[in-house]
């Protein structure tokens, strides 16, 4: 049986909190007065986490549910609308991070391993620059999900981004490995400059998808009008596309029963980019 | 010592210490997966003249991909021969197969913690015969190559898993007619195949021409087993058959290890001695020299003295 630490919300704070020193890593070991005074910035001043949060440690109950368990590994649970709070869970390589509720801006950015859990919606930058692990979001996510910061080349270059909601606008931009699902919607330019890796979107998409991509794989299982750069190959049941079904499934992100016999219609793309990306276009719905 | 009245000969199989990787064969059916193992696992009943020792062991429980897929065991002398035979059978019978995809089926046979495994590449050499158009797929913490083919496209795992395993295990039915001892060696076969982890790579899971090392010409490295050859038992001095004995087969087993290769001699055995016909039961050694592993006979089947069954 693993520890595991509560933390839960007194008040919703009127201004943006700076809350990348709550990850399991940074509180594995603490004492409970130590991660009290742990210091989050907001505005100009440093404030003790106790001022946030009541805060309890006990030993991890087995849970049951339908995303995947990391039981022997530090576990810490945050309850409230942490809306306002950025960066939780930011460069986490082990350990488990739920939410019951909402987070901020640029949750999981530059993650490494462990898992995030947002049991509620996350804001912009999800997972940016995100290098492995697990990130599960039971509702949507903000604009630039697993995407680079403004400046920087590469997004998300490993681990997983499961959404079973919607997402904004540039979702997967940059992104160089891994996997982004996408339950629900998406915004404009869903994978823009991609440079690799793989891009799902379940639900509608808005315009420009994949615009400038260079590699990689963009899923779409609803109907889109691509860019006249995308030039069409064929129709076919991509064997990989099975292996990608029962990946996802065990990781409890839903898809149809009939998800796997699916056939699609291939495109490659962009054009203006060399042409090696690809757009895959469900058939079957 | 007797089990059901067959002599169950004082002596030991003795076998190897091999190389050997599991594959999983998928196709759009269990017919064309199968198609791809059989030509993957054909011509590969020793290392000796085929490279590497090879059978199918079933039907997949469950596949990558969750299409119809066959497991097949490979066994070689070593690493270098394991992987430089793999990605030619691969690339030759399983790439070429309508439909199909290859990958690692792991060795659930060991321990989780086991630190024996090694890994070798298949997939990334095969990958070039994509001539630049071949992709990679990260899904989960693996890596699978998708090369395109004119039917759509092969898709190969990169990374296969292997371990140090056991070759070599074997026993002989001697009977009184060729009748009896195939009726015997294909129960024994039957019951065998029953067992996962190890495979009877010769046709049918029998061979009827053993060998001995060595040979009265210099170019042989080895050739027929003459002591238990009935057709010449008059002229061979060290002729190892008494009167009545007119047809020897042997059974070879391979296997992930000795405890595997042991359980399936055992009940292979104990399938070939109930039928009529059957006079004893042998094996075959080169006197405990050259092999790390040794299967006595009786110990196997738990004959502790006197006539059993």
């Amino acid at each position: 049986m693993s520890t595991q630490i509560t933390l839960r919300l007194k008040e919703e704070p009127s201004l943006p909190v700076e809350a990348e020193s709550i990850n399991p890593e940074n509180l594995n070991g603490k004492s409970l007065a130590e991660i009290q005074r742990l210091p989050l910035w907001s505005g100009k001043r440093s404030y003790p986490l106790e001022d946030y949060f009541e805060v309890e440690i006990s030993d991890s109950a087995e849970q049951t549910g339908a995303w995947p368990q990391e039981t022997d590994l530090l576990k810490v649970i945050l309850w409230g609308d942490l809306s306002r709070f950025k960066r939780l869970g930011q460069g986490m390589s082990a350990g488990e991070l739920e939410i019951q509720g909402s987070v901020g801006f640029h949750a999981g950015a530059e993650m490494r391993g462990g898992i995030l859990r947002i049991k509620g919606n996350a804001g912009d930058w999800l997972g940016a620059h995100m290098e492995g692990g697990q990130i599960l979001v039971e509702g949507s996510a903000g604009h630039f999900t697993g995407a680079a910061y403004r400046g920087k080349t590469q997004g998300m270059s490993g681990g997983s981004i499961l959404i079973r909601g919607n997402a904004g606008q540039m979702a997967g931009s940059r992104m160089r490995r891994g996997l982004l699902a996408i339950g629900g919607d998406c915004g404009d330019a869903p994978g823009f400059k991609m440079l690799a890796g793989t891009l799902l979107i379940a639900g509608n998409s808005g315009i420009r998808a994949g615009s400038n991509m260079r590699r990689g794989t963009i899923i779409f299982l609803q109907p889109i009008k691509l860019l006249p750069t995308f030039y069409y190959n064929c129709c076919y049941r991509p064997i990989f596309w099975g292996l990608l079904v029962q990946e996802l499934r065990s990781k409890g992100f839903d898809l149809s029963e009939s998800a796997s016999e699916a056939f699609f219609r291939r495109f490659s793309g962009d054009a203006n980019e060399g042409g090696k990306g690809e757009i895959l276009l469900c058939q079957s719905n | 010592m007797y089990l059901n009245g067959v002599e169950i000969e004082d002596t030991f199989a003795e076998a190897f210490s091999m190389r050997a990787a599991r594959l999983t064969v998928t196709a759009i059916n269990e017919q064309w997966a199968r198609h791809a193992a059989l030509a993957a696992t054909g011509f590969a009943t020793s290392v000796i003249g085929c490279g590497v020792e090879a059978g199918i062991e079933g039907n997949s429980q469950a596949t990558p991909d969750g299409r119809a897929g066959v497991d097949c065991l490979f066994f070689a002398s070593s690493k270098d021969d394991l992987e430089a035979n793999l990605v030619k059978r691969v690339g030759q019978a399983i790439m070429t197969s309508p439909t199909s995809a290859c990958y690692d089926g792991g060795l659930a046979e060991f321990p989780a913690d086991f630190d024996g495994f090694s890994k070798f590449n298949i997939g990334g050499k095969l990958r070039f015969f994509g001539d630049g158009y071949q992709a990679s797929k990260v899904i989960g913490s693996k890596r699978y190559w998708r090369i395109p083919v004119m039917e759509g496209e092969f898709l190969i795992e990169e990374e296969f898993t292997m371990s140090k395993a056991v070759g070599g295990g074997n026993f002989l039915i001697l009977a009184e007619s060729i009748e009896s001892a195939l009726q015997a060696a294909e129960a024994a076969v039957r019951k065998m195949q029953e067992i996962r982890g190890i495979i009877l790579p010769f046709p049918g899971g029998v061979v009827r021409s053993g060998s001995k090392v060595g040979s009265k010409y210099k170019f042989m490295s080895a050739s027929t087993n003459t002591d238990y050859c009935p057709t010449i038992r008059g002229r061979v001095e060290s002729s190892a058959l008494e009167e009545g004995i007119n047809a020897v087969l042997e059974i070879v087993i391979d296997g992930l290890t000795d405890r595997l290769v042991g359980q399936a001699m055992a009940s292979g055995i104990r399938e070939a001695v109930q039928v009529p016909g059957v006079r004893r039961i042998s094996a075959g050694n080169y006197g405990g020299r050259l092999g790390k592993y040794h299967f006595h006979l009786q110990q196997l089947l738990g004959l502790s003295g006197g006539e059993q069954g």
